[in-house]
This record gives structure tokens, sequence and C-alpha cells, in this order.
């Protein structure tokens, strides 16, 4: 079964996604229930708020879940903020509703009596709306935390990490194993915490509402105690996970060198890669964030200090951290890059590396032979006879497929829009016969596909390039030949091999660096 | 003491109270009794200000309860609702400490003065662990009222406490509040729609029609001077029956004309005898029918002179009822003594009527037969 092979060669990383969910999910409904409850209580009081507060709720649930992440991303950017946001305001509904239903289903009689030997208002709130309302209230939660756990799934979408950065890890590199590595611990977390909190709902659900009561109390009394054990257990765990987790962060080595990377194989590759040679190479201590975001994550965590090095592609530098349009001169974008960084942000860029992972079109051989196709200017003859498969962002961007047929004046036959891995499969049955490609995908390996080559520089330059932190290389001066040595061998043709060992052979990317700096005898 | 000064309640445009204006007096059970709709519970809510007041003031033993913030007027008046009052989630202890919890009565002591509270109102202490939901609803009511008396309020308003208990149950409540009252002698205030009810358990019954105090008086006033027509058909016509001790002895005696002075003589007496029905003769005085004694035709035969009075051969019954005797009393007499009559006398112990066993017939079989005007 691939998704045992990879959740043993690969349990470190499982174990640590399935603890970040944990994490991002906890955090998310945490908050919910923090806002939801008051404001369920609220509209319970204030009812001219309630139909406006309810319909606001289920107008974000009504919103399809991709749709929010795609509305929070212009608000908050990318990582888990937008995530966390996200699953926050989809938890909301089932906790502000079941608070209100619940605090309208109380028998009146009980709160005039209440009201009727004196109690304030606080205290028919406290001791007797909100102990009656636990168990609907419960209900809701549970309903939220369930919910919140496949929906941060699809937050890996955005760079919240998690388990569902297995799943789109996975499919976009065809990897089944990967994908159930990703989905089968998220559907039992999901079914562990429904659990928990069933035993959570009926342990606050006091004695005397449960059903049964009167047949058999004593049996009710230990089943609760049952309960508290499970209760107790499952609140201990998170204890030690959060507090784990703010231990570690809160004494953070400041000797070791942190290194990121984002989320895609050849990324972890890199990483490992860097945080290999570095260490063999220096005596630094590293520590690594492998897969901890997107550009937006892992430059902000470079700006504070969360992070020391990584490895980012010119362009990216270029257009989405220095805001310039998108440009071809590889050494203006490289050189103005290295400037700015530097001047605005106090980060080096080390060399660049021989390889460029930007966007190309690729063929299958077979379709190369057949029209003669090596370079992008061979479509305005053959483009004609061609249907094109190609991702959502490549069929819409301006600097994508439009920008790519004006300037080598051609159009295909047609262009649907498929997005991941799946571009690849309708290659091989022959629906499509061109597709968008990444040049170092090691899918272009493993289906045999001729890239062609951007003759008329269309594309912008995306080459792999070191960011670190100016303050580093000021007390390790060392560091930069330990990189650009390492930089230097990595061309595009290895990176596709690179790739090709993770995304296809379904190596650890961490054993994929080892063998290639053992090969090129950059450590021992 | 609770006195209602003026008091009116209007939701919006509708006055549903008007100018409510009545005296509850210390120590007393007054009933507020009337239709749904009456206002009855509304006038109840206003004295621990559930429901403010629109104008007017209640002045609870001498202050305004517009003197107090309504937390702390509440906390100084017991209110008992239907045992759906108790709070669900809390043992039969917790329910009663949460209120001394508000009156901050201090920790050591409470659980013997729980424990005496659970014996006041007849509830064994096993209980007090116990879950309202595990109690009977006659049980539940007493908890109800024991939530109320733990704290020893000198007032103690009752909103229908009884009403979803079955009859059998309600009546021994009923009893026992009444008792209970001999012991505690608070200011209760009942709300009830049962008649049955506030004439059994009140000293006084306020009866509301449509935010109007219809009548208020005495449980036995009203039941035998309905001030209205509506009283009347509230209490109903043979209400009376039901509470057969207001049933006075004036009310089931009818005119005596078999009489004779203390100085007619004997021949007249035979003649007055041989004239009427009955088998005797009542002496008074001519003009004031003061009572002097009874004779019968045997008495007479028995004597030699004829020229004997009535005085001197009369003798006293011996037993005579008085007007205001009651019903039960005088059924009870007439049979230990064995007599087909009874003499009736009013304070100055004059004559005033008679009660025979056609008489008694008559006024009892009437409850059966409509057009009978009996009381």
């Amino acid at each position: 079964m691939d998704i045992f092979n990879y959740m043993l060669q690969n349990s470190s990383q499982v174990w640590s996604l399935l603890l970040e969910h944990i994490h991002l999910t906890a955090v998310s409904v945490g908050l919910a229930i923090l806002v939801g409850v008051p404001l369920g209580i609220l509209i319970s009081y204030v009812k001219p708020l309630n139909k406006p507060v309810l319909g606001f709720t289920n107008l974000i649930q009504a919103v399809p879940s991709m749709a929010l992440l795609g509305f929070a991303i212009p608000l908050l950017g990318i990582g888990t903020i937008p995530a966390v946001g996200v699953v926050f305001l989809y938890s909301l509904l089932p906790i502000v509703k079941n608070t209100y239903i619940g605090i309208s289903q109380i028998n009146p009689q009980t709160i005039e009596a209440a009201k009727g030997i004196g109690m304030t208002r606080a205290q028919i709130l406290f001791k007797v709306q909100l102990p009656l309302t636990l168990p609907v209230l419960m209900a809701g939660v549970r309903i939220s935390a369930v919910t919140a756990v496949g929906l941060m799934t699809i937050a890996a979408f955005i760079g919240a990490g998690g388990l569902g950065f297995l799943v789109f890890s996975g499919i976009s590199s065809v990897n089944n194993g990967m994908i159930m590595a990703g989905a089968v611990p998220a559907c039992i977390l999901a079914l562990l915490i429904d659990w928990v909190l069933s035993a959570v709902e009926s342990l606050v659900t006091p004695i005397s509402l449960q059903p049964g009561v009167l047949k058999n109390k004593s049996a009710l009394i230990t089943s609760r105690r049952y309960k508290k054990v499970i209760v107790g257990a499952a609140v201990a765990c998170l204890v030690v996970m959060f507090g784990s987790a703010a231990y570690s962060s809160f004494f953070k080595d400041s000797n070791v060198l942190r290194i990121g990377s984002k989320q895609f194989s050849e990324q972890l590759v890199l990483g490992n890669m860097l945080a290999e040679m570095i260490e063999k190479n220096s005596d630094i201590k590293v520590e690594k964030h492998l897969g901890a975001g997107g550009t937006q994550v892992l430059f902000n965590a470079m700006q504070k200090g969360d992070l020391d090095a990584y490895i980012e592609y010119t362009g990216t530098v270029y257009v989405d951290v220095l805001k310039h349009a998108p440009e071809t001169d590889a050494k203006l974008v490289y050189d103005t890059g290295r400037e700015e960084m530097a001047a605005k942000y106090n980060m080096a860029l080390l060399d660049a590396a021989p390889f460029s992972n930007t966007y190309t079109l690729a063929v299958p051989k077979s379709v190369a032979a057949e029209y003669n196709l090596s370079k992008l200017s061979d479509l305005r003859r053959a483009g004609r006879f061609l249907n094109a498969g190609t991702t959502l962002e490549f069929l819409n961007r301006a600097d994508g497929l439009k920008g790519l047929e004006q300037a080598y004046d051609f159009t295909f036959n047609s262009a649907k829009g498929i997005d991941g891995a799946t571009r690849y499969v309708a290659l091989e049955n022959g629906r499509v016969q061109i597709v968008d490609a990444f040049s170092t995908d090691g899918l272009l390996k493993k289906y045999d596909l001729t890239v062609l080559e951007d003759d008329a520089s269309f594309f912008p330059p995306y080459y792999g390039v070191p960011v670190v932190r100016q303050d580093i290389l000021d007390t390790h001066p060392e560091l930069k030949d330990i990189i650009n040595k390492m930089t230097a061998k990595l061309d595009t043709k290895t990176m596709q091999d690179l790739n090709y060992q993770v995304d296809v052979e379904h190596r650890d990317p961490k054993d994929v660096a080892h063998d290639f700096l053992v090969k090129e005898g950059l450590v021992q | 003491m609770i006195e209602f000064k003026s008091v009116a309640k209007r939701y919006g445009k509708k006055e549903v109270l008007h100018d409510i204006s009545l005296t509850i007096p210390e120590g007393e059970i007054v009933s507020i009794i009337g239709g749904s709709g009456c206002g009855k519970t509304t006038l109840l809510k206003m004295i621990n200000r559930l429901i403010p007041i629109t104008s007017g003031d209640i002045v609870v033993n001498g202050t305004s309860v517009h003197d107090l913030q309504p937390v702390e007027l509440r906390r100084k008046i017991g209110y008992v609702i239907q045992q759906t009052g108790l709070f669900p989630h809390m043992t039969i202890r917790r329910n009663l400490e949460l209120v001394m919890d508000l009156h901050a009565i201090p920790k050591n002591g409470r659980e013997e003065t729980i424990r005496n509270m659970m014996d006041t109102v007849g509830l064994a202490q096993d209980l007090l662990d116990r879950y309202p939901i595990e109690l009977s609803g006659g049980q539940q009511q007493r908890v109800g009222v024991a939530r109320a008396l733990i704290v020893d309020p000198e007032v103690i308003l009752m909103d229908e406490p009884f009403s979803a208990i079955d009859p059998i149950t309600r009546v021994s409540l009923q009893d026992e509040l009444r008792s209970l009252q001999d012991t505690v002698k608070k200011t209760i205030v009942f709300v009830t729609h049962d008649m049955d009810e506030a004439i059994k358990i009140s000293d006084r019954i306020c009866l509301l029609r449509e935010g109007y105090v219809e009548q208020y008086d005495t449980p036995e006033a009203i039941l035998r001077n309905p001030a209205t027509a509506y009283v009347e058909s509230f209490i109903g016509k043979n209400r009376i029956w039901n509470s057969p001790e207001f049933i006075k002895a004036e009310d089931i005696m009818i005119e005596a004309d078999n009489l004779c002075t203390p100085t007619d003589s004997l021949v007249r007496c035979i003649q007055k005898i041989k004239a009427m029905p009955q088998e005797f003769l009542i002496v008074v005085d001519k003009y004031s029918r003061k009572f002097h004694g009874l004779l019968n035709a045997r008495m007479i035969r028995e004597q030699d002179d004829l020229h004997k009075t009535a005085a001197d051969i009369m003798k006293q019954p011996k037993a005579v009822a008085h007007v205001g005797d009651s019903l039960p009393d005088v059924l009870n007499t007439i049979r230990q003594l064995h007599r087909p009559y009874m003499i009736v006398l009013d304070d100055k112990e004059c004559l005033a009527g008679i009660i025979t066993q056609s008489s008694l017939v008559a006024t009892m079989g009437s409850q059966y037969i409509d057009e009978e005007e009996v009381v």
C-alpha cells in the first residue's frame, strides 16, 4: 500500500503536519467559541440583532469554502492567518446558532423563577442559562470542530500547512500514497475529535437532563467517569502540544541557522540540500522549517528573524517581493533584486543557480516528432493543430497564454483550463497535445515530454537564488562560498531529475538531497 | 402588610389593571382569583416588580417597592411558581442553597436549616441529593415552598403553585399550606383560578374581573353575599354546598307559627295544637318573641287542671340552635337529640325560626333542583 510506505518513510513529516493541523483547527475553533458564544448570548438578549447576525453567519456558510479562501487572500494574504480566519468564520454559525437556540429553548418559567428569587442578570446567565445551554452549545462546537478539520485540509491551498499540504502536494505530483497520507489521518482526526467532543457534550449535560436518568442513574454516573478520563486525556494532549510549541518558540536557540522552504517537492529538496550542505561544511547548527508556506510567509518570517535563509526564485523576488512589473531580462532581474533586497530589507541574494523554474510548454515526444517541434517559435506553424491543456492561472494571466500567443503570433486550436497533474493525464489520453509546465517539473521526465525552448525569451526568468539575512552572513561569512558551491551544480536537467525522484519515485526529499550532495562530492 | 395604592397597568394604550387599591393584612393568605386575562398574575408580579407598575404605588411593610432595586426587593419576597420553577440542573440541596447564597447566609448552620425546612414541608432528607426530575409533582412543589421559606421572608408570592398537580395531592398540599401558615404566619398572596382552592386556603379573596376588583372580602362573605351578578356566577349558585360550614341555621330554618305565650291557658293551647300540623307549641313573649320553652299535646293531656298556663308546664329543650350555627353542627345536634325539629334563636335568645326534617330536606334538596331559590 502506497499510504503505508509513504507514512513510514515520512513519518516525521506526517506527524508534524498532523500536529500543525490540530493546532490550526484548535486555534480556529477556539476563536470561534470565544466570539460565537458571547455573540449567541447577545442576540438572545437583543432580539433585533438575531436576524442580521444569523443571516450573516448563514451567508458565510453559503459561500463555497474555496471562494471564501479566495476572498481572504487580498485581505489577509496567504498562510496560516487567512486559513485560521476562514475556518473561524465557518465555525461561527453552528456555535452562534446553537448558543442562541440553547438559550431560547430554556423553559421561561425557570428564568422567571430565577428572577423571582432575586438573581441578578449575570447570576441568571452563569448559574442557570449557560449550564442549561451547554449541551446544545457543545453540539454546535462539535459540528464546528469536525467541519473545521475538513476545512483546514482545503486551507493548505493557500499555504496554511496541515494535512491538506499532503493532499494538495499529492494531487500535484500524482502521488496517491501522499494524498492518502494526508486524507486518512484527517478523517481519523475528525472522527476522534467528534468522539472526544461527544464525551464533553454528555459531560456538560447535567446528569438530571440526560435521557434515562430515572432508570439508570448509577450506570450514567459510571459512564461519566470514563468520559472524564477521555476528555482529560484529550485536554492533556492539547496542553502538551501547545506547551511544547510555546516552549520551543520561546526558547529559540539563537546560535542556529533556520532554513525555510516552500511546500512543493523542489523546494523541499533544495531546503534539505541547503541544510545538509551548511551543517556538513561548517560548525553552524541548522534548524529546518521546510514547507513553511509560500513566498509571503517565508519573506515575512525572514523579516521578523524567524527564518535566516531559503531558496527563492529571481522572478519572484523581482515581481512578488519588490513589486516590479514582470521583466524578461535575466541579468536585470537578478541585479535589481540583489541591490534592492540589500538596501530595503538587509537580505543578501547569493549567486543564482543555473536552473530556472519558469513556465514552459511541453509536448509528448510523438507530437514533437509529428509537428517537428523544438522551440516555441515552431508553434507559429503548428499551433493551430494543437489542443492545449493549461493550468487556470496560465490560461488567464496576461503574461500567460494570451501574451505567449501574441508574442509568438499563433493560436491553438483550443485551450482548456485543467489544473494540477490531471493535465498530464489528459495528455496521455490524447485529449490535449500540449501543456504548460514548470521547467524543472519531475513529471516532465516521468511522462517523457519535450520542453519547447523559449527562443524569444518571453517568460520571465525564475532562477533559483538563495536569500540569506545579511546579519547572518556578517557573523558567518564562510556561508557564502559554501552555498554558492552547491547552487552552481544545479542546472535545469539536474533539478528535473531530483524532482522526478521525489514526485515520481516517491523518495524522501532529504535522501534525494543527500545523495545528490554525495554524488557531487559536496559532502562526505 | 401589602398596600396597593391606585395601581394601574397599561400595555401601550390598553389598560389591563384599573386603579386598584387594596390592603393585604399582615399574616393573612389572600387569594387573587378571576377568569383568564383578568390581570391576577400581573397584579401579583407587580409586587416584586417582575412586571413594572405603570402608575400608583405598592407598599410592602411600609416601604414602597420603588425604593428598592428590583433584585434587592425580590430577595426580600419569597416567590413560588409551578414545579417547573426549580432549576432542573441542580439537586434539591443546590436549589435550596442557591437562595441562601443570594442572601449570603454563612455556610455553617446551613445544613441544619435545610434539614429543618425539609421537615417543615414534609419531605424526607434523602431527597436532598436528588434532582427535581426524580421527584413527584407534589414533592417538587413542596421543594418550591421550602425554597421560598428557607430565607424566612415576611411576604411570599405564589403564582398558581398547585395548578399542575393531580387533584388528590393538590388537596393535601392545600391542607398543608393552611396548617403551615398557622405556624409561620406569613403574608401570602396566592394567585389561583380555582375557587375551591381559594375558599379553602384564604383568609380573604380578591376577585378580579377585567382589571377591576369585583369583590374583596372573606370567603364566607363572598359566598353568602356576592357583591355582583358576576361574582355570583363566578362562584356558581350552589358553590356554598361545597363549604357546608358556611351554611348557617338561619339559612335553613323556616318561620314558626305554632306559638303560644307563657300566659295562654292550657285550653287555649289545646285548641292551637289541634289547628296546627305540629304536635307542639313554642312558648314565646308575644311581642319580643323571647323564647321560654316548649310544650306538646301529651304534656297537656297529662294535666288535670286545664286552668294552668303554658308557663306552668312547659319544658326547656335539651338543645337549641342559634342563627349563626353551621349546618354540620345543626345536623349533628338533631341526630343526637332524636328530635324531628330544632328551635333556632337569635343572639337575644328570641325565636328566629325552626328547623324541621321537612325544611332540611327541602333546603338540602334544592342544590339538585335549579328552580328553587334557597340560600
